[in-house]
């Protein structure tokens, strides 16, 4: 359990790295060691730099709930396949072009 | 402007980058770059030096030539391999400090569309040649070919610069 005083320095820490603002080395070591060894100091850590690149979630999105919970990382466009444009989407859905619907087999 | 240590350096690093690639494609034990965020695709280091600016031993152990070459730079702080596989994008970020700049020292590198941008500049790795750059300038790198690219990876101090 990280005490008061460390968890308030990586927040601070935490921030500046967020905010894409100069950390020093010292402190980039100080707060390696600690998540190098403490659960708490790595989510801390992780999430500053993941805010850093992606920016902040919009509000009530996949990547916010993703990040709240810290269960990794969320793009798209890594594992996206499919249509990709509303338009598509929804001519996808119509699927006008003559094939039988998979859900009328059953 | 590369200062007198930085040239130096670049030099060092260039009249021993031979036996520096020979280590970095003989050595096991990559891992995968920790920040998953940062890339798409496979990255893997094998890291020399550590954050705290530590030997790391076992490794170290793997590449006895790199890691006296590496250990005559003054104001070293992280040192590594770094292997970028076909098709992987690092994407646009900033390093965390800038007590460090950046020397890259080219050692696979395949031809093709494989290279480095800083801010608007775009650089292209070439084997046996090293260049400095600034870490916290926003920065990307790709790998579009069908080889993997390696490539020798020194973070330097800049008070001793």
């Amino acid at each position: 359990m990280l005490s008061t005083e460390v968890r308030l320095k990586l927040e601070d820490i935490a921030a500046r790295i967020a905010g894409g603002l100069d950390v020093t080395l010292a402190e980039m070591q100080w707060a390696t060691k600690w998540s190098d060894h403490n659960r708490s100091a790595a989510e801390i850590l992780r999430k500053a730099r993941r805010r850093a690149i992606m920016g902040e979630p919009a509000k009530g999105s996949l990547d916010e709930l993703m990040e709240g919970m810290d269960l990794g990382f969320e793009d798209p466009s890594d594992h996206l396949i499919g249509p990709q444009n509303p338009i598509d989407l929804a001519n996808w859905f119509k699927r006008e072009d003559g094939e039988s619907d998979w859900r009328q087999h059953d | 402007m590369v200062s007198q240590t930085g040239a130096s350096t670049i030099k060092l690093l260039e009249e021993n980058w031979e036996d520096i690639r020979d280590e970095c494609l003989k050595v096991s034990g990559y891992i995968d770059y920790p920040e998953f965020q940062i890339y798409k695709g496979k990255w893997d280091v094998f890291g020399i030096i550590d954050l705290q600016g530590n030997f790391m031993p076992e490794n170290a152990a793997k590449c006895p030539k790199t890691t006296a070459i590496v250990q005559q730079i003054p104001g070293v702080n992280t040192a590594g391999f770094s292997k970028l596989t076909p098709g992987c994008i690092v994407k646009p970020h900033k390093g965390f400090t800038d007590d460090v700049l950046r020397c890259h020292l080219g050692l696979v590198i395949p031809e093709g569309d494989c290279g480095l941008k800083v801010e608007e500049t775009v650089y292209r790795w070439e084997e046996g040649k090293a260049f400095i750059f600034d870490d916290r300038a926003l920065h990307e790198a790709w790998n579009r070919t069908d080889f993997p690219r390696y490539v020798l990876i020194i973070d330097l101090l800049k008070k001793c610069l």
